[in-house]
């Protein structure tokens, strides 16, 4: 996993104070409190119409909310989405392309609609292509590219106005694993540049590795909401400790925490106990995830 | 790479716009419109004048509404092409960005709603006006033939103009209504039928009824027609009567006869300028009232953020 973020006195990229969002009879979005860290990838994961892209909509200032308020970088998308948009990269779950139109010419388009001055884009459009090692498909078509490569041309173009902060909602959706994996190192080095970045999934593997915060989102609820270290202590239910001993017998032990765990290590040998494998059981995230969803839909 | 700052991208800067007039100009689609445009306009030309300038002797009336005849039907031709084009490269403007999936991007781009919308109808105006231009030289040969002035080629382009742009606001705002182009396109092919066949039928109707009363004065509402363009170009010109006692056997000189035809009974007569009806008037106001509105539709609808992702 990425290192945790060190604390700051900067206020948080995303905020939101009881988020609300419904359509007729169905809560999309339910009372949300999500706090997203700059300089964090945060993760929002849940199963599918669990409320996330809803979610993302209203940080990029495309839905009004029914209720509560969002700031994002200090702004509020109702009432100041310029402000908002020119700080913000979305990429969207769909690609969308234009017919007959190369990549750099797609990224010039995207790179005009948000103002960036002409005689800057050429230098732009190669760096972008560069970071998303596009630049050998720079004079392709767009649709003649694989997804996983319209996927990553995507993101260039979320990343043509430089935004601090980057909403990038299924980015993994419909690639191979070669892909997927490409796309979390990409994700990893944007982070290292500065960026503030929001990603969703449905597939929890996919972000347990690269995210420094997680929210876990079902029927439009937070359930939890932090770094996969906390979320792990306050739902995890705790270590166990699966112990092997020469005689083939196996016994499962609950520990507090490492200290404990070493503890009980050197208990077990002081008593003579022959110990062949000393494993911690805890299921991590997934493992939380699935119990935390699981209630929910009970 | 550089940070935008938090200024709208102008209508006239959008790089929709400029988007919109290379695909609509460099591609082969452009050449075969252009030749189909001209040549039907030509045809229209040629026949015309053969059917017009065949009698005998030189009689400056005749010549005046030769000219003229020619005149009002390439206008009619125009008119007709632009009712038959322009919904059709307006009807996608907005639903073909849904259907692509572009629409989120550019609402949460720096260009306004106003941008996107004004860059989509101003691309397919701007396409009328390329259309237009080219026509130019055949509309110059009429000016030549004589009955017509240089202020009539400029009222006739104007309406022509006017039409375009009030028929391209309303495929917009169509394309904005729904998600899908074809269902857009339907809409707005039907707005065109309701403002040339509806209300034309409308008001015949509504003078067969005023007929069937035993009034003596058949008197439809001309508020029928007020957004028919046949009814309201038929209108900007006086009647080519001044020159001949009688009006063009054109499809505009048909409209002002049957707007003339109810204001009058017994043997027509042709219509002095100064007792015009005038309803060219109510179509200007009502085509740049709607164009106006549909506008606006199109701006709320593609506006973010919104009560519902569109």
């Amino acid at each position: 996993m990425i290192a945790p973020l060190e604390p700051t006195s900067a206020p948080p990229a995303v905020q939101t104070w009881s988020l609300t969002k419904r359509y007729g009879e169905l809560t999309a979005v339910d009372h949300v409190d999500l706090v997203v860290p700059r300089g964090a990838i945060y993760g929002l994961i849940g199963p599918n119409g669990a409320g996330k892209s809803t979610l993302m909509s209203m940080t990029a200032s495309l839905l009004l909310p029914t209720s509560g308020r969002l700031a994002v970088l200090g702004h509020d998308p109702l009432l100041e989405p310029l402000e908002v948009r020119a700080r913000i990269g979305y990429m969207p779950d769909g690609l969308g392309v234009y017919d007959g139109m190369t990549v750099a010419e797609y990224l010039d388009f995207f790179a005009g609609a948000y103002a960036v001055p002409r005689a800057d884009r050429p230098g732009l459009t190669t760096g972008l292509l560069e970071l998303v090692e596009l630049q050998v498909k720079v004079d392709a078509e767009v649709n003649s590219l694989s997804r996983g490569m319209k996927q990553r041309l995507s993101l260039a173009r979320a990343l043509v106005h430089d935004p601090e902060l980057l909403i990038l909602d299924e980015p993994a959706s419909g690639l191979d694993p070669r892909a997927r994996v490409e796309l979390r190192q990409l994700i990893v080095q944007l982070r290292d540049l500065g960026k503030t970045i929001i990603v969703s999934s449905h597939i929890l593997s996919e972000l347990q590795e690269i995210c420094t915060d997680v929210g876990i989102v079902e029927s439009g609820r937070l359930l939890a909401s932090g770094s996969p270290r906390d979320i792990l202590e306050r739902l995890g239910g705790g270590r166990r400790v699966e112990v092997r001993f020469a005689s083939g017998e196996r016994e499962e032990f609950a520990v507090a925490d490492e200290t404990a765990q070493i503890e009980l290590l050197r208990r077990l040998v002081t008593e003579g106990r022959d110990v062949i494998e000393f494993t911690e059981i805890s299921g991590g995230l997934e493992a939380v995830f699935m119990s935390v969803t699981e209630g929910i839909v009970q | 790479m550089t940070a935008a700052s938090a200024r709208k991208v102008s209508w006239w800067r959008s790089p929709l716009l400029t988007r919109e007039l290379k695909n609509r100009t460099a591609t082969p689609r452009i050449a075969v419109a252009m030749v189909v445009w001209l040549g039907l306009l030509s045809v229209v030309f040629v026949l015309t004048y053969q059917a017009y300038s065949g009698f005998d002797g030189f009689d400056v009336g005749r010549v005046a509404e030769s000219g003229r005849s020619v005149f009002e039907w390439l206008l009619s031709a125009m008119l007709f092409i632009v009712l038959f084009l322009v919904p059709a490269t307006t009807a996608g403007a907005i639903a073909g960005e849904r259907e692509r999936q572009t629409l989120l991007p550019l609402q949460v781009s720096m260009m306004s709603p106003l941008s996107i919308v004004l860059g989509k109808l101003s691309a397919a105006v701007a396409f009328t006006v390329l259309l237009i231009f080219m026509t130019t030289p055949l509309l110059a040969l009429t000016y030549l033939i004589g009955g017509v002035t240089v202020l009539d080629l400029a009222k006739g382009i104007a309406m022509v103009l006017l039409t375009s742009i009030m028929v391209g606001a309303v495929g917009v705002a169509c394309s904005a209504l729904t998600k899908r182009v074809q269902v857009a396109t339907v809409l707005a092919y039907g707005f065109v039928v309701f403002i040339t066949i509806g209300t034309s039928v409308l008001f015949g109707a509504a003078a067969v009824i005023d007929d069937s009363r035993g009034f003596d004065q058949v008197n439809p509402p001309k508020e029928l027609v007020a957004l028919n363009p046949f009814f309201a170009t038929a209108d900007v010109f006086d009647s080519i009567g001044r020159f001949t006692g009688d009006d063009t056997d054109t499809p505009l000189g048909g409209a002002r006869l049957a707007l003339d035809e109810t204001d009058r009974v017994g043997d027509f007569q042709a219509r002095p300028a100064t007792t015009s009806t005038r309803l060219w008037r109510w179509y200007v106001v009502s085509a740049l009232a709607l164009t106006y509105l549909a506008v606006g539709f199109s701006v709320v609808r593609v506006r973010a953020p919104a009560n519902v992702e569109r």
